[in-house]
């Protein structure tokens, strides 16, 4: 029994054999296992190591220079802000300051953490529909302090189950 | 080899290129960077991350030289010279280029020179110095970065001092082959460091200290000992196995102590590097690890009456049996002298046994530079018996076949280094047993004792002379001034033994 | 997608479009969409009638098209500094699309991703390479789908694979996606990634057209430049130079961002006046706003201010004279109301995280700049401070592997220059 799940040990195999080098394979691992666990751990580097001899310093290199990994644990429902120049001049920082304050509010209100996270993050390429935000895999446009609060509504109202990244992205065509 | 080694070796023979470089003309072979050409003729480019036993990396962007007709300063260490070509390493541009490269490396620094091993041999420090802005403008709060880590039995790791040259990951890429470093996050929170949890612990890692340019790798075994300032180098052969590495032998010439061990350059022996196992060479030379003063049956004996006894036993020792174990780790010339003088003033050639470590693999070699034959001269030894025409039985740990020859005088040269035998004591009583021994060694222990005639010998950094490596090639030995003053080396002993008995 | 309002040069909006022509029509994104407009015949006939590869490279050549990443390198120049001597050979898009204000790359990809795949089919038979990637960044979640559908469908058509037509050429194409980090956008850095290792720019020499992707002849265009290739091919490059000017030929997409009321990617042909982009295309500022500065070629590219901008051209030449560059075609305009030492301070913040690290300079110059223009920002600067921006951003720009240092290093020094009552103002 490998450490991985079957699925994604299935996954690991077919990157691994699909490039030139079985390197270049670590980023999409990293994603896969980033999708399937959510964030990643120690032991997923050390088993990438001892189950699939890619090198753990090589794959740690890769984990930590990239923006889109992470490796401490995750709320339900992380929602990453553009605050790059076109966002920010559309008002990103006002998005982030009313959901950072809605999270605190939560707390004092519940007493408990919030079922989601606030990320200010670099340029994600919508600069026309600013500010551009992600909750997990889906992206929102138009991202205004109204439409963020709307949002945290929507997504945490289903029972806290974390929303499957499947779900139909928001259809950004006529959007332009 | 790094490739621009490699090129050099190749293309020594083809076509020159002809270049100028602070108006000094100077020929390199094709293929060679701008940073080789200028030592070549003694113009020292600043650098940091360039290694000349590494590849290229290219990153601390110190090495800024200005060449004619080009508009951009270019670093000289992945710049390769061409037909004509015009270098100025002093250029005005440059010399602000580089300073402003130092400047930009201290903006996350430390600046703890004074409680920082490097000190002294710091190329952070030696630079700022030779180029640096004196009034610097970097006025900020540092980035902290985790300090004293332990990552290794020999290394502390300090990553805060760390510069990002990289030369350290590249020698775990390409010289150690054990890839254990990485340089993980990015931007100035960059980190040099290991998976957690893990160490470095191969044979090669004091190598990392040595081409850290600051204070970021610090060796355990040298941490807080000695200022680097009081320490003078005497430049040897390291005698920890038949490869023969060229060293440098670190000591406070005031105190009469040994520090420490680095590699020398040597292209045809050991590159750039050394192995862990020759960095300890330096602790069997100091005073508190040997015995001073020779000894006569256990009682103390005066230095100025040494040869007398050494001739007295030999001249007793005329028409019986004597027999001469040799370790394979003194100098070509002791032995010869040995072997000389001792036949003359016996008159006959002794029985030779060639004492040797009871467990080793000779033929071994890790594929870098240490190899399985812990011994410097087995080769040199050799050769003399063979010169000398002397068959010799090779003995280890069971000493039998001398006990069978049934000596009336046993004269032992025991090892200088006796780590490389492992535990010497077995042989020693076995030795003890025999009837009249003279013992030449470097610590003389309650077993000595029991010897006729223990003599303390001189350690490899106190003689002058050669060993003969794996390949048969001459390695010098040049002598320091020994730690104790009145000390005689076997060549002074049995010259002037012979001089007695001719007298 | 807003388009051209106005007939320009005396043609009509619709003139001009290259990109833009599947704008608003149904199932858009599908081969058989690509098919109506002529998709695939470039490919077709340069295959079946043999047409020769340096002919194909002298075609964009004469074209004038120029790299659309932000360099404006000429792409038929590029791709002839491949060595001709077969080998493995590889053409990678660069799809890391990162620049703040730019979001052009997509735009193709939403409209129809069999531009850019015939486009690097056409290329890769120019430079004989047997395989392609597209490099995506991570984020394009949605984008990536598209273009994984494309390849599929054109796998399925036979415009991928073995013996493409029947011609004896074989050509396999695959997709690569990044994980969040703006130096993936320069060439060498992207096939560090494409490696699987950190997106570290390489030591230039080699160039990777000699020694690229695991260090064979490799050709890294942007998917803009790429997906202009069918339609050079097709109508020939002298239909390609009647739009643009003399050097800055074709069309180009350019992106409208900021507090203005029509933002949007809006094909344009080079040359195009900038005030009548934001004014008349882009709608002027929201809220009927005056106009203090514009960003003309994304975040990287010095600032210009609005009296600068009076008489300039969105083309490569044009940009240039006024201090600026027209680089990714990123037009970011910024309203009176707005503090520019906040925006410089949004910029270095940006540069400070995207550093890769590598450099001296680069990596600690760019957190550098970041803390000083902080000062600024919480009013605890000193004159002093406003000199060292200008120190640390001339010893930073050109002394790098990558020109990440000087994409710090440009804004820094142009705003400090241009608007230093705004940073003198915040000095303690």
């Amino acid at each position: 029994m490998g450490y991985f799940s079957k699925e994604l040990t299935k996954i690991i195999e077919g990157y691994i054999g699909r490039f030139e080098t079985k390197r270049s394979s670590i980023l999409p691992i990293l994603h896969a296992i980033q999708d399937e666990k959510d964030w990643i751990r120690d032991e997923d580097v050390l088993a990438l190591e001892s189950e699939f001899n890619l090198p753990a310093v090589d794959v740690r290199e890769v984990l930590t220079f990239y923006t889109m990994y992470r490796t401490s644990p995750v709320k339900p429902y992380r929602i990453e802000i553009c605050n790059s120049i076109s966002c920010w001049l559309r008002g990103a920082d006002k998005t982030i300051e009313t959901l950072e304050n809605h999270m605190a509010r939560w707390k004092q209100k519940t007493g408990n953490e919030p079922p989601f996270e606030v990320h200010a993050v670099a340029c994600l390429g919508m600069c026309g529909h600013a500010p551009v935000a992600f909750v997990n895999k889906d992206r929102h446009l138009n991202v205004t302090p109204e439409l963020a609060l709307k949002l945290v509504e929507q997504y945490t109202s289903k029972n806290l189950a974390k929303v499957e990244s499947k779900q139909e992205t928001q259809n950004v065509e006529g959007g332009h | 080899m790094t490739n621009t080694e490699n090129t050099l070796n190749a293309e020594k023979t083809q076509n020159l290129v002809n270049l100028t470089i602070d108006g000094k003309p100077v020929s390199v072979p094709h293929g060679t960077s701008v940073i080789e050409a200028a030592k070549k003729i003694g113009s020292k480019i600043p650098h940091f991350c360039w290694h000349p036993g590494l590849s290229v990396a290219g990153v601390c962007r110190l090495c800024m030289v200005k060449i004619e007709g080009n508009p951009k300063l270019q670093i000289g260490c992945n710049t390769q010279v061409t037909e004509g070509m015009k270098v100025e390493t002093k250029h005005q541009e440059a010399k602000e280029a580089q300073k402003w490269a130092l400047e930009f490396h201290l903006v996350n620094h430390p600046l703890d020179c004074p409680t920082c091993d490097q000190a002294g041999e710091c190329k952070l420090q030696d630079y700022y110095m030779q180029v640096g802005r004196y009034d610097s403008q970097v006025n900020e709060e540092k980035v902290l970065k985790p300090k004293a880590l332990d990552v290794g039995t020999e290394l502390i790791l300090d990553t805060e001092r760390c510069i990002l040259c990289s030369r350290c990951v590249r020698f775990e890429d390409q010289v150690s082959k054990t890839s254990s470093l990485g340089i993980f996050n990015r931007g100035d929170h960059s980190q040099i460091g290991l998976i957690p949890g893990r160490r470095i612990e191969h044979n090669y890692s004091y190598n990392l200290v040595d081409i850290c340019p600051v204070g970021a790798f610090t060796a355990r075994d040298f941490r807080f000992k000695c200022r680097v300032w009081f320490l003078e180098k005497t430049k040897t052969t390291c005698p920890g196995c038949s490869t023969g590495c060229s060293v440098s032998v670190f000591g406070n010439k005031m105190e009469r102590e040994y520090y420490r061990l680095k590699p020398e350059v040597d292209h045809e022996v050991n590159g750039h590097w050394m192995c862990d196992y020759g960095r300890k060479m330096y602790k069997h030379c100091n005073a508190s690890a040997r015995q001073s003063v020779p000894q006569k049956n256990g009682t103390p004996v005066d230095w100025n009456r040494i040869t007398n006894e050494l001739v007295q036993e030999l001249t007793k020792a005329r028409n019986k049996k004597v027999a001469l174990v040799l370790t394979p780790q003194y100098t070509n010339e002791e032995y010869a002298l040995v072997l000389s003088s001792i036949k003359q003033i016996l008159g006959t050639t002794p029985t030779v046994f060639i004492w040797r470590p009871e467990t080793e693999n000779p033929t071994e070699f890790d594929g870098v530079l240490f190899r399985g034959d812990h011994n410097a001269n087995t080769k040199g030894l050799e050769r003399a018996l063979s010169q000398a025409n002397i068959q010799a039985e090779i003995i280890r740990g069971n000493i039998e076949p001398l006990k069978n020859a049934n000596p009336d005088l046993t004269i032992v040269l025991g090892p200088e280094i006796e780590m490389a035998y492992g535990n010497i004591e077995n042989t020693l009583q076995s030795l003890s047993k025999l009837s009249n021994v003279v013992y030449f060694g470097v610590t003389l222990s309650d077993t000595t004792k029991q010897f006729s005639l223990t003599v303390p010998t001189k350690v490899f950094v106190e003689k002058n002379g050669t060993y003969l490596n794996y390949n048969s090639m001459p390695r010098k030995l040049i002598a320091n001034a020994p730690v104790f003053s009145q000390i005689m080396g076997l060549d002074d002993m049995f010259a002037a033994a012979l001089q007695r008995i001719e007298q | 997608m807003p388009l051209m309002k106005n007939d320009y040069l005396g043609r009509k909006p619709e003139d001009f479009r290259i990109f833009s022509i599947f704008e608003g029509k149904e199932n858009h994104r599908t081969l058989d969409a690509y098919r109506q407009h002529d998709g695939y015949a470039a490919l077709t006939k340069v295959l079946k009638e043999k047409i020769p590869p340096d002919d194909v490279i002298t075609m964009v050549k004469n074209s004038g098209l120029r790299g659309r990443g932000g360099a404006g390198f000429p792409t038929g120049m590029k791709w002839g500094f491949v060595p001709k001597a077969p080998g493995e050979k590889y053409v990678i898009t660069n799809f890391d699309e990162g620049e703040p204000g730019t979001y052009k790359d997509r735009y193709i990809a939403e409209m129809n991703s069999h531009m850019l795949i015939e486009g690097m089919i056409l290329a890769a038979y120019a430079i004989g390479a047997a395989k392609s990637y597209v490099y995506i960044r991570g984020e394009f979640i949605e984008e990536r789908k598209w273009v994984e559908t494309s390849i599929r469908e054109a796998y399925e058509a036979g415009f991928l694979g073995k013996n493409i037509l029947g011609s004896g050429f074989s050509h396999e194409m695959d997709i690569y996606f990044g994980a969040g980090a703006y130096i993936c956008g320069e060439e060498t850095g992207l096939i560090s990634s494409l490696e699987g290792k950190k997106g570290q720019p390489k030591l230039k020499p080699p160039f990777p057209a000699v020694q690229g992707y695991l260090g064979k002849p490799t050709i890294v265009n942007n998917v803009e430049t790429l997906a202009a290739v069918p339609w050079i091919l097709r109508n020939g490059p002298d239909a390609y130079r009647k739009f643009g000017t003399e050097k800055s030929a074709g069309t180009k997409l350019f992106n409208l961002s900021g507090p203005i009321v029509n933002p949007g990617c809006f094909e344009l042909p080079l040359g195009y006046p900038l005030k009548r982009f934001i004014y008349e295309d882009g709608g002027g500022l929201l809220d009927g706003k005056k106009l203090k500065a514009v960003i003309p070629g994304g975040a990287s590219a010095p600032v210009l201010t609005a009296a600068e901008i009076e008489n300039i051209n969105l083309d490569y030449e044009s940009v240039a004279a006024a201090g600026s560059m027209l680089g990714s075609g990123a037009v970011i305009v910024i309203p009176e109301d707005i503090s520019m030492v906040d925006v410089l301070h949004n910029i270095m913040a940006f540069f400070a995280h995207e550093s890769c690290g590598q450099c001296t300079p680069c990596r600690e110059g760019t957190g550098w700049l970041f803390r000083i223009v902080d000062r600024f920002k919480k009013g605890t600067a000193t004159k002093a401070d406003l000199d060292r921006v200008y120190d640390i951003a001339n010893n930073m720009a050109g002394r790098t592997i990558c020109t990440l240092s000087d994409a710090a290093a440009m804004p820094a020094k142009s705003f400090i220059r241009k608007f230093a009552h705004e940073f003198e103002a915040r000095i303690r």
